[in-house]
């Protein structure tokens, strides 16, 4: 509600001017009478009309400006009302807005234990179904035939799958909580990725999918600074997703160098790529692509979400190109910073 | 690896969930380890005090006194504070880890992410040191 805050201000020249013509109409009038007619009644008369001129305006100036300034006192007043109530509103909804934000913190941070906790109690049981399915698929436990061995590891496949959704998820709720705690310091990137490499190779060779992968020699290259841990999940998430959606016989480059004071990564697919109108929304939480959807049921779109939330925290960038039905290529550069190469 | 070697070390796996402490069992047996289990900390307690343990494999939600509580107990107790302990649990998150490292833990495995041979190998490994 906007609130009118001119007020009507009293003439105070218009009012000189006016005694002026008035004092000089009377002036004028008198010295007629004085010169021209003479009589004392006369003057009296002029007198008279002068004074009622002079004070009948003057009556009916100032009654012009209390009404005026009545009026104007209304206005202020209701204006000053206005301005109550408006204050009153504002803090009125200040409070419903403070009490909202307290509970949506609520909620959010329920939200996130729930996470936590239920995240904590199904590993269990899962890695106790983990466990078996390996002590199964363990030649010291006994032959398996082929069918019941595709079986045993298509079952650890599906419990790993489910391990990693858990992960993931939980890694989400601290990311939004801001608890994702890192660990940066200065140290070697390259086995990150040697290990990430070797987690793909089993569903690489599956695929028929070449790898062509260029790590450089560990001596000579400079350390970085990062946290180990979320570094080599952003290779496996980019690496796995590249091996998800590259069909079979297809191929996928991956290689490291050091480029102007930072790491760059290159991790280049000839999968099924990423529509055009879909590649903004790419690193927003939980979105899958529609081509991706169709390829591979399971995935939760949280994968690249947390990729670019750990880039951003190394100071890093990630940049993708993408054709569709012709492959994508990742680009994640991170600053050495101020670690130099021993 | 030695195996007689190994056979004068004898792991130790405090882990309630008495599946898994088989399957961890059964892998071990298989590399010739000596084992001993105990679901609870007071169970472990007293193998600690009748027998020499070379390692102890330690969960964290345990009945009763908790892992991270014994882990503690352990470092300050003379005849026990040079056991290496690696902490075995489905907790994961950074500040569990580091809190198990701060305590004393040698390593931290999360069991979701580990198999059975895995953690063999990294007991072995130890044990060969």
């Amino acid at each position: 509600m906007e609130v009118e805050t001119k007020t009507k201000k009293i003439p105070l020249a218009k009012t000189i001017w006016f005694f002026q013509i008035t004092f000089t109409l009377a002036v004028i009038i008198l010295a007629f009478f004085k010169f021209f007619l003479v009589p004392g009644i006369a003057m009296m008369i002029a007198l008279l009309a002068a004074n009622s001129l002079f004070f009948g305006y003057l009556f009916f100036y100032f009654r012009k400006n209390i009404e005026e300034m009545g009026t104007e006192t209304k206005q202020k007043e209701k204006q000053i009302e206005d301005f109550d109530q408006i204050t009153r509103q504002l803090v009125k909804r200040e409070l419903e807005l403070n009490r909202a934000n307290q509970k949506l913190a609520e909620l959010d941070k329920a939200k996130s234990d729930f996470v936590s906790v239920a995240a904590h109690q199904l590993r269990t049981p899962l890695t106790g179904i983990k466990w078996s399915y390996t002590a199964l698929l363990d030649p010291d436990t006994g032959p398996l035939n082929p069918d019941q061995k595709e079986i045993i590891e298509k079952g650890l496949a599906s419990i790993s799958n489910t391990i990693d959704l858990i992960n993931d998820l939980l890694n989400v709720a601290h990311i939004e909580e801001g608890k994702m705690e890192f660990h940066i310091k200065r140290q070697p990137i390259l086995p990150l990725a040697r290990k990430a490499v070797e987690g793909i190779k089993l569903m690489a060779d599956e695929k028929k999918i070449s790898l062509f992968i260029e790590i450089p020699e560990d001596a000579g290259f400079p350390e970085t600074n990062i946290d180990a841990d979320k570094m080599e999940l952003v290779f496996a998430n980019l690496l796995d997703n590249a091996v998800k959606y590259t069909p079979n016989g297809g191929r996928i480059d991956f290689n490291i160098s050091q480029e102007q004071g930072s790491i760059k990564a290159v991790i280049q697919d000839s999968g099924i790529g990423i529509p055009k109108s879909q590649k903004n929304r790419l690193f927003t939480k939980f979105f899958r692509a529609e081509n991706a959807v169709g390829v591979q049921t399971s995935g939760t779109g949280l994968g690249l979400y947390m990729v670019k939330k750990i880039i951003d925290r190394h100071g890093g960038k990630i940049l993708v190109d993408s054709i569709e039905n012709q492959g994508t290529s990742f680009v994640v550069t991170v600053p050495e910073q101020t670690a130099k190469a021993k | 690896m030695d195996p007689n070697q190994n056979n004068q070390k004898t792991v130790l796996i405090v882990e309630d969930d008495a599946f898994m402490g088989s399957l961890l069992e059964r892998k071990f047996q298989q590399q010739d380890l000596q084992i001993k289990r105990a679901t609870n900390v007071d169970d472990a307690r007293k193998i600690i005090e009748s027998e020499p343990i070379g390692i102890i494999l330690l969960d964290i939600i345990l009945p009763g006194t908790d892992g991270i509580t014994f882990l503690k107990e352990l470092k300050l107790n003379p005849q026990s504070k040079n056991i290496p302990v690696i902490i075995s649990s489905n907790l994961g998150s950074q500040e569990e880890i580091d809190r198990g490292l701060a305590e004393g833990a040698i390593d931290y495995i999360v069991k979701a992410h580990t198999t059975p041979g895995e953690i063999v190998q990294k007991v072995t490994g130890i044990l060969e040191k």
